[in-house]
Order: C-alpha cells, then structure tokens, then sequence
C-alpha cells in the first residue's frame, strides 16, 4: 500500500550515494508540484527534461490549470487583476489595454469603442489587439460577442434619430461590416449592456434580459434571432446571468428572492438546443452572504465562465467573488457542482469605477507568451 | 504516559529496532493490518533506515492527537515544532518523503511535500537547479527556443 502509485520504485539495494545523485524524481516530483503555485511552474518546467515531464504529468493528472478570473479597471493605465483559483492567488498584471476605456460583455472578447474605431482583442492576457473602423451606428455600451470568426455588436444607447437595437456583424477576417438588422423589439427598452447578460458558442449568440430571464438566440451567419426564451424557472427568481455554453449546455445562474432580501443563488443546465433546464446546484448561504454589498442588497449579478467553471460576482462591490466548477462524479455518471469564494480583490474599485470582468483560460504557453512580451505577473497577496 | 499502553516494534532496513505506541502505528495505513491482527513480532520496514525511522516515530508521536486539537496555543506551537522538524538537509527531507509514502502516513507525506514545494516557489531556474542538484539536459537548441519564448529567461 501507498500513497502514490509507484510504478518506478527505488531501486533495491541503491546505496545512498545514489540517492543523492538523483534525489526528486517521478511521482513525488509530481505531487510537490501539485503544491506549487501556477506562475512558478513555468521556470519549474524549465529546469530539465524530466521536471518539464513532470510539471506537464502534474497539472494533467493532479492539480490541472483553472480558468481564470481578470478584473480590468476601465481606466487603462491602472493594472489588471488576475485570479489564479489552482493557487488561490491574486496577481498584478501591467495593464496591455492601448485605448481607454475598454468594456466587454462576452468573456472571450476585450473591447474599445470610440466614434473613430472599435479595438478588440481577444487572447487571454490582450497580448494584441485589432483596430478596425467602427460600426456604422454610434452607441454606447453595446453587446458585443465574438461568435466563431465574427464579431456583433448590438444595441446600446444611441442618438435618437438611430435604431437603438441595430445589430452589425463584423467578419474579423475580411474586416468587413455587414449591418444585420435589428433586435428584437421586446428588448428596446434594454438593448444596453447594462441590462443584458450575454454568452456565446461557435455559431449563435445568447443574449438574455437580466430581470425577466427572457433569452433570444441570434445566429450572425443567418442574420436571424430566435426566442424568447424564459430562464426564470420559477417567479421567485428576479434576476438571470448566463456562463458559458460548452457542448450545447448553457450555465444559467439566477438570484432568488428580492434584491434586498436575497434568498439564494441558484445554477441551472440548459440544452440551448431543446430550452431543458436542470437545476444543478445551489450556493451556501454564507457564500450568499459574501456577495451583497455594504447595504446587503445584490441589485444584479455578474457571471463569466469557461470550461466547466464560472465566477458569480456583484458588480456593485461585495466581499466576495464566488467561483463554481463542476465535477464529473467518479465512474462518469453524473455531475457535482463545488462552490469556492474568494476575496473580492476589486474591493472599493468596483464601486468607484467600472470593472470589466472576464474569465479566460491560461496553460503554461499563455504565461509563456505573456512573458515573452515582458508582461510579467506580481503576486498581490499570499 | 501509561505503560499499560500497547507496544509495537518495528525493525529497520539496517536492523534498529524501534517501539512505538500501537496508536501511533495504527496511522500508518501500510502497516496498520498487521497491528491490528495483533502482531507481537518486529515488523520489519525494509525501505527504511534507523535514522529516518526514528524522524518519522518523532513526528507522528507529536503529531498524534495535536494535530486535531482546537487550542490555537497548541497549534501554533505545533506549527513551529514542525518548521523545526523540517529543517533537514535534502537528502534527509527526500527519505522522510519516500518513508511517508511507503508507511502511507498522510500527514507527513503531505507536510514533507508542501516543504518541496515551498522550495520551489519564487526560484529560477538556475536556483531551482542547483537546489535540486538537477543537472540541465536541455540541448543548446532546445535552450535557444526556451530563450527565444522567454526573453526574461535570458539573464538567468
């Protein structure tokens, strides 16, 4: 019996000089590194050949890379603030923005919009960004997606002489607009960012209202927007945020109770093909607790996912930003949600200022990458 | 203590025999059927030698029963007997890693591994490398794209 899985054991009769010549090795290696935090793995894989072997076998077998959660102050010249959930550790990342402000309402796209240019990138870190012209419609605070290759942008507040729901699609590899309509008319009087939570896949866009939960779907390669579709399960649920959708599977997160009194948080699956909705879990009180703000009101909730996870967080400010995973039950059969919170490293910023927050996947090559381009990363606390 | 308290001996590889408490014994999982199948005969712990048998029998006895204890007193001074414990040269560290692991001692494979790790944290490579006596076996190629990846490499 063991603790490991020695495939490789000590060699019998190995003197001790010989065990002095090779000293950490295999599966112990691998579980030390486990322990060690993200950013240090990246010397850590570069010491030799078989500590690069064993930091790759211990983040796929032991302790994988976690999506991460970013917070960019809308000022750009402030840092950005990265959450590593493997190793539980706030970072400093020198902020990469080019223009101000930038904005995002879908995770996987990092934007600038001003009257003369829309700035985009869409890496993990914003190692690099596009500048292309903008939509034809000014606005401000629209949605903006990346869906496949293209980018949409719809709605936000206009002038009054333009249609505050027009949509215009952006083919990031021709650089060419496409105007593609309009919203749907039930969202006119929320066609801002402000009030829509949006998520997005390969091919469609999801683009629900935050308080009535009603979701259409809008696909830019038809032009064509399907729903609504109603996420609130029940009339308890006053507020919907969508997370990410994976293999046709959509997170929903919705908020029970009234804004001053919220009774829950609760996780909802759903099938975006069929509108199934499953409950999967529920957050715990405490962690509730840790999401309401100085007056102990959640007005609205924030959610960003990737792969599996998602970060609920309260745009207002709040001690706490809570982190959700789900977890393929031993034997494959089914699926656990585990809930972590953490400190709200935003703290007093969230409300001073606006925050974008976005969750972005990093493997060692992200960190590489970013180093490479000099952006090197400082621990804020722990 | 009692001395009505059951008794186990254990035999190192190099043929020290040791006497621990049968709670103490009753941890560690590896040997923890033939305590309770109430062996009166040395156990003999053949990946184990003497000097690191008796760190490990340290350990666990202090650590038997402190470690759940809500007295923040007596977690703090256990936290420091430990970083005291732990101060041991590497090799030392190494077995006491490979006896938890053969024992099946959670506690201290765990502690022991969490010390590596610890080492490992904030270091170069060069300073990873020559804690670890781990020697560079990258080619002088396979070195120019590590550098070429990784320009902050460069002044290690």
């Amino acid at each position: 019996m063991s603790i490991l899985n020695v495939n490789d054991p000590q060699p019998l009769g190995g003197g001790e000089e010989e065990i002095e010549c090779c000293p950490l090795h295999g599966d112990v290696l691998e579980i030390a590194l486990s322990r060690v935090p993200f950013l240090d793995l990246l010397p850590a894989s570069r010491v030799s050949h078989s500590w690069h072997r064993a930091v790759s076998s211990s983040l796929l077998h032991l302790s994988p890379a976690k999506p991460w959660l970013l917070l960019h102050p809308s000022s750009s010249r402030s840092p950005t603030l990265a959450y590593d959930p493997r190793s539980h550790l706030w970072m400093h990342l020198p902020s990469s923005a080019p223009l101000s402000p930038v904005r995002s309402s879908h995770p996987r796209i990092l934007y600038s919009l001003t009257p003369s240019s829309l700035s985009f990138s869409q890496d993990p870190f914003n190692l690099s960004w596009h500048r292309l012209s903008p939509p034809k419609v000014w606005r401000v605070d629209p949605v903006v997606a990346l869906v496949g290759s293209r980018v949409v942008v719809a709605g936000g507040t206009c002038d009054f002489e333009d249609d505050p729901l027009a949509v215009e699609v952006l083919d990031v590899n021709s650089a060419k607009w496409t105007s593609c309509g309009s919203m749907p008319a039930l969202l006119k009087g929320s066609s801002s960012a402000m009030w829509l939570s949006v998520t997005a896949d390969d091919d469609r866009m999801y683009v629900a209202e935050r308080s009535s939960g009603r979701t259409y779907t809008y696909r830019p390669e038809a032009g064509e927007w399907s729903g609504p579709h109603d996420l609130r399960t029940a009339p308890d649920v006053f507020q919907v945020a969508l997370g990410c959708v994976e293999g046709g599977t959509m997170a929903v997160v919705g908020l029970i109770g009234e804004a001053e009194e919220v009774r829950g948080v609760k996780l909802w699956e759903v099938q975006v093909d069929s509108w199934e909705m499953r409950e999967i879990g529920e957050m715990e009180n405490e962690m509730v607790e840790g999401l309401k703000d100085k007056s102990g009101c959640i007005w609205s909730i924030g959610v960003c996912g990737s792969r599996g996870t998602g970060y609920v967080y309260n745009p207002s400010g709040s001690e706490g930003v809570v982190r959700w995973e789900t977890v393929i039950r031993c034997g494959g059969r089914g699926k656990v949600v585990k809930w972590e919170m953490a400190r709200n490293a935003a703290g007093e910023a969230a409300v001073t200022g606006r925050i974008v927050w976005r969750c972005v996947d990093v493997g060692i090559n992200e960190l590489e990458k970013a180093a490479a381009c000099g952006r090197n990363f400082m621990v804020a606390d722990g | 203590m009692s001395s009505k308290k059951k008794v186990i001996t254990l035999r190192s590889s190099d043929g020290e025999i040791f006497e621990v408490e049968e709670a103490v014994a009753l941890e560690w999982l590896t040997i923890k059927p033939l305590v309770e199948s109430g062996c009166t005969d040395a156990i003999p712990l053949p990946q184990v030698t003497g000097n690191i048998l008796a760190k490990v029998i340290e350990y666990c006895k202090k650590h038997i029963g402190a470690s759940e204890s809500e007295d923040r007193k007596i977690l703090y001074e256990l936290e420091s007997w430990d970083a005291d414990f732990i101060k041991v040269d590497q090799g030392t560290l190494f077995d006491l890693i490979r006896a938890a692991d053969y024992l099946t001692i959670k506690t201290l494979f765990e502690f022991t591994c969490q010390t590596v790790a610890d080492t490992i944290k904030h270091k170069t490579i060069e300073e990873v490398r020559h804690i670890f006596r781990e020697s560079n076996d990258f080619t002088p190629e396979e070195e120019k794209e590590i550098r070429g990846k990784s320009w902050w490499l460069q002044g290690l």
